[in-house]
């Protein structure tokens, strides 16, 4: 493992009770970097992003957070050290505001009011839409809409990695074209890593510098994007090619 | 005539909102059908009366005491023993909310016998009277508790930190986690915060209700409904409920008879349940999963 | 010679005497009692369980019961019916086959009495009900219960009667009780004998037993301004009912209750807003009357404040005076058997400090009165039959404004 990694996981086992699902888990994370986790359905890729957001403990193995342990950490304190996970399906607060939301997002910071606003304003320039849709309640807003809604979440916790899974499920090709420039958007100003979980291959690898493939519970491949966008298995199992 | 019986159900509406609002908070925010509301309204009663006959505090003042004392058994309660089956099934949680509801009777006994107690400051049976109407000097005072009460519900909720945590957390408790709330400390204050409502309530209730070992019954199961025809989770609700339950009582009462002052109201409770089941006011997201 | 004769007459005294003292034995008698330590009659049924133990402690003290040569010490096996009718009935079920009790002392509330003295009647077990007087009980044609309340149409109909009267002669009633047996007697008895002295009844509505805040129902008692407003309930409501007159402000001239006026905690919980109010007992400690067991009226109080430090009351009297009315029929007949006993009890009448104890054939006392009670100036006076007063009643009740309101 890189010594200055921000997040390495290392022989990760986690079990769902009595069923495992994580077998031997190996990732790493730099600072800044973006990575994708590719693999196909019910490969774990939720599993693991959700056991590193503290909402599972694993069985086994470590997860090291810029140097010290974060396995067994609670999912409310993880958010504090700076790694957020913008989940599977949203999980918006739907009888909340777009602002409130997003201001939800903020609870645990200290840097206090004048930062945490500033934030708000630039994640409303990055999403014009959700400006316009400040006081409406979460509930009633677009599918995309929602998902910036998410991320900009996300985005108002300060992370120093953000975590996203399927951002693009159920989502208009023009929507996640729109939510990837944005988020690209996101990384170039704030330069916070980000691990993306995804079934869209082709949008996952033009985002990231490095990705993984998990399946059936195990890492199968690590390397660069754009190698495996042109390996032939790559294409031909995910790009349909 | 009928002016008088709508004044006094009025009254009485914010009395039983008094009652059902900590209820309505627990269920929205825990998903937790809590039954020691009622025990609790009844043993702070019980304390109002020790406090008003051995030290002569006056009921209405003993309220931030009660508050204060139940707020922080209610935190307790909540952090150290509920919390421990919060994610098992209902029926755990029926279980011990009741067991603790046996113990809480079994102290009252205990402490103040099967004696019938009434709190009777001298103010008592005091009323206005305007025009033909006779007003109830206690009630109103009961009814501008309850609404000062509900309305620092409503504001604390809504505009504090952790009032806007509590939110979160009723609304999806993983996501709330995941913005770094810590469901336990809140769960335990939003219990907390029952519990001194529902102390609240107690205290001004002991002054027109005579004080019986059998209370907390009475009081859950009015909680209960109050609580559902607003909206289980929504605290101005429980307000309307309230009012929407004492109407149904009085007009029940003037239409058909005194012997159906119960059957009324529980009959719109069913009829609640069955085509709204969020509630009057409800809004339809507060009861999706 | 008259040696002899003294030597044999105390020959013969020896051996008449020698099997008296040879086979007399101390037994003991245990009776089952199911009644309320908790739920809604906890208070009611502690009051009965004084009653019994209070008659147990006096008849043990004087070596029990003398049945024949041998003497009954008297014991209790206690249950806690809950005020619920179906685990009353349970329990007492357990007394008869598991505790096989052949004595019965019955529980408080006609409709919990209703119930057990039913399963009674089945094992052929006598049932004391001291603490029931619904009609509705007794009318079923049950051999092996009797009581000792008079019936429960008596009381608040006394209050009717004492009315009908007074100058002004009240012209209307209004009646309230809750939905349960004997607020039902009650209050159908106070309306049949207002009927027939010429009194109107413009209200008389039952309400759910469940109800706490009776406000709506007061509000239209508030409408009708009966002279009268006589309430059949028990003491929570009647508190409630009573406040109510005042918060409302509703002035009748008299206020009845079935009970209320006689109980400490009434006053209590009123303070002066009691004053005024009527109620009755079936007994007082100023009645004139007297057992040769309890003695007076006054030595039963004198001796129920020394033992638990409380003031007597009709409740209590009620479940000493039916452990007496058993103990002088088994001691009449000789004998603990239920079949032996059960005609000589069915044949009561007896005075005794509590009431007078006369059985019709249903096993309900009717020979027993009802005596008014007062509250004056925090004191609960006797004021009705004229045999019993202690003073006159203070009629009409004062209003409102005149009594100073706050």
């Amino acid at each position: 493992m890189t010594p200055d990694a921000l997040l390495a996981i290392e022989r990760l086992d986690v079990a769902y009770g009595e069923i495992q699902v994580l077998w031997e888990v190996d990732l790493e994370i730099a600072r800044g970097e973006v990575v994708a986790l590719l693999g196909p359905n019910g490969a774990g890729k939720t599993t693991l992003l959700r056991a590193v957001a503290g909402l599972l403990r694993p069985r086994a193995g470590r997860i090291v957070w810029d140097g010290a342990p974060l396995d067994g950490v609670p999912a409310s304190r993880v958010v504090a050290r700076g790694l957020a996970l913008v989940p599977e399906g949203r999980r918006l607060f739907a009888g909340m505001t777009v602002a409130e939301n997003l201001t939800m997002g903020a609870y645990r910071r200290t840097d206090g009011r004048a930062a945490v606003s500033a934030d708000l304003e630039w994640v409303f320039e990055l999403f014009p839409e959700l400006a316009a849709r400040r006081r409406q309640q979460a509930g009633a807003l677009s599918g995309g809409e929602q998902q910036m809604c998410a991320i900009g979440r996300g985005l108002m916790t300060k992370p120093r990695l953000l975590m996203l899974d399927e951002l693009s499920l159920g989502l208009s090709p023009v929507a996640v074209d729109r939510i990837v420039a944005m988020l690209a958007a996101a990384h170039r100003t704030r330069g916070m890593a980000m691990l993306i979980v995804e079934q869209d291959v082709r949008m996952a690898l033009e985002l990231a510098r490095r990705a993984y493939i998990l399946e059936t519970g195990r890492i199968t491949r690590g390397d660069e994007a754009r190698r495996l966008i042109d390996d032939p298995r790559v294409k031909k199992a995910y790009l349909g090619l | 005539m009928l002016v008088q019986e709508l004044l006094n159900a009025v009254l009485i509406g914010g009395i039983y909102a008094a009652i059902g609002i900590g209820f309505s908070l627990v269920y929205g925010v825990m998903n937790l059908l809590n039954l020691v509301h009622g025990a609790i309204i009844m043993l702070a009663g019980y304390v109002t009366y020790s406090l008003f006959a051995r030290l002569g505090l006056d009921p209405f003042l003993s309220i931030p005491v009660t508050m204060g004392a139940f707020f922080v058994v209610g935190y307790g309660l909540q952090r150290f023993v509920i919390n421990r089956i919060l994610t098992a099934s209902v029926f755990m949680s029926l279980i011990l909310t009741y067991g603790i509801d046996l113990v809480i009777v079994n102290i009252v006994l205990l402490v103040w016998k099967t004696d019938l107690l009434a709190v009777t400051p001298s103010y008592a049976g005091a009323s206005w009277a305007i025009g033909g109407l006779v007003v109830s000097k206690i009630r109103v005072a009961i009814f501008v508790v309850s609404a000062a009460l509900t309305a620092l519900m409503y504001v604390f909720l809504d505009g504090t930190r952790t009032g806007r945590a509590i939110r979160a957390a009723a609304l999806d408790k993983e996501a709330a986690e995941l913005v770094g709330v810590d469901t336990p400390g809140i769960y335990a204050v939003t219990y907390g915060l029952s519990s001194a409502l529902a102390a609240a309530a107690g205290s001004m209730l002991a002054t027109i209700y005579t004080l019986t070992p059998t209370l907390d019954g009475i009081y859950l199961g009015k909680a209960f409904v109050v609580a559902v025809l607003g909206g289980l989770g929504n605290i101005t609700g429980a307000a309307v409920g309230g009012l929407v339950l004492s109407f149904a009582e009085s007009l029940g009462v003037v239409v058909l008879g005194p012997s159906y002052q119960e059957i009324i109201g529980f009959g719109i409770f069913l009829v609640v349940l069955i085509l709204r089941p969020y509630g009057l006011v409800g809004r339809r997201f507060y009861a999706e999963i | 010679m008259r040696f002899v004769s003294v030597l044999t007459l105390a020959a013969l005294i020896g051996v008449a005497a020698a099997p008296a003292i040879a086979t007399a034995e101390t037994r003991t008698l245990t009776v089952g009692i199911s009644i309320s330590y908790s739920g809604k009659f906890a208070k009611e049924g502690e009051l009965g369980r004084l009653g019994y133990e209070l008659f147990r402690e006096v008849v043990n003290e004087r070596a029990g019961i003398k049945i024949g040569n041998d003497r009954y010490l008297i014991e209790y096996k206690y249950y806690d019916d809950k005020s619920d009718q179906a685990t009353a009935a349970n329990l007492v079920e357990k007394l008869i086959t598991e505790d096989k009790v052949k004595y019965i002392f019955g529980p408080f509330s006609s409709d919990i009495t209703f119930a057990t003295s039913a399963i009674g009647e089945k094992y052929k077990v006598i049932t004391m009900a001291a603490l029931a007087n619904a009609e509705k009980v007794y009318t079923r044609g049950l051999k092996y219960t009797f009581g000792a309340f008079p019936p429960a149409s008596e009381g608040l109909s006394t209050i009717v009667q004492m009315a009908a009267d007074l100058q002004p002669k009240p012209q209307t009633v209004a009646i309230v009780y809750p939905d349960a047996l004997f607020p039902f007697y009650g209050a159908k008895g106070a309306k049949e004998r207002a009927e027939k002295l010429g009194m109107k009844v413009v209200y008389f509505e039952k309400y759910p037993p469940t109800v706490k805040d009776l406000t709506p129902v007061m509000t239209q008692v508030k409408q009708l301004n009966p002279d009268i407003f006589l309430t059949s309930a028990l003491l929570e409501d009647a508190i409630f009912v009573t406040k109510a007159y005042r918060e409302l402000r509703i002035n009748s001239k008299l206020m009845g209750f079935t009970t209320g006026p006689a109980v400490i905690d009434f006053m209590s919980a009123l303070g002066d807003t009691a004053d005024y109010t009527v109620g009755y007992a079936w007994w007082s400690p100023t009645v004139r009357l007297k057992d040769d067991f309890f003695g007076t009226a006054q030595d039963y109080e004198a001796r129920f404040q020394q033992r638990y430090k409380q003031p007597g009351n009709y409740i209590s009297a009620a479940a000493s005076a039916a452990g007496l009315v058993l103990m002088r029929a088994m001691e009449r007949v000789g004998s603990v058997d239920v079949e032996k006993v059960r005609p000589v009890l069915a044949a009561t009448d007896m005075e005794t400090f509590y009431n007078v104890i006369r059985y019709d054939a249903t096993g309900m006392n009717v020979g027993g009165f009802a005596v008014l009670i007062q509250d004056q100036k925090g004191k609960a006076v006797t004021v009705y039959p004229p045999k019993a007063a202690e003073t006159k009643l203070l009629y009409p009740m004062p209003t409102w404004d005149e009594r100073g309101r706050k």
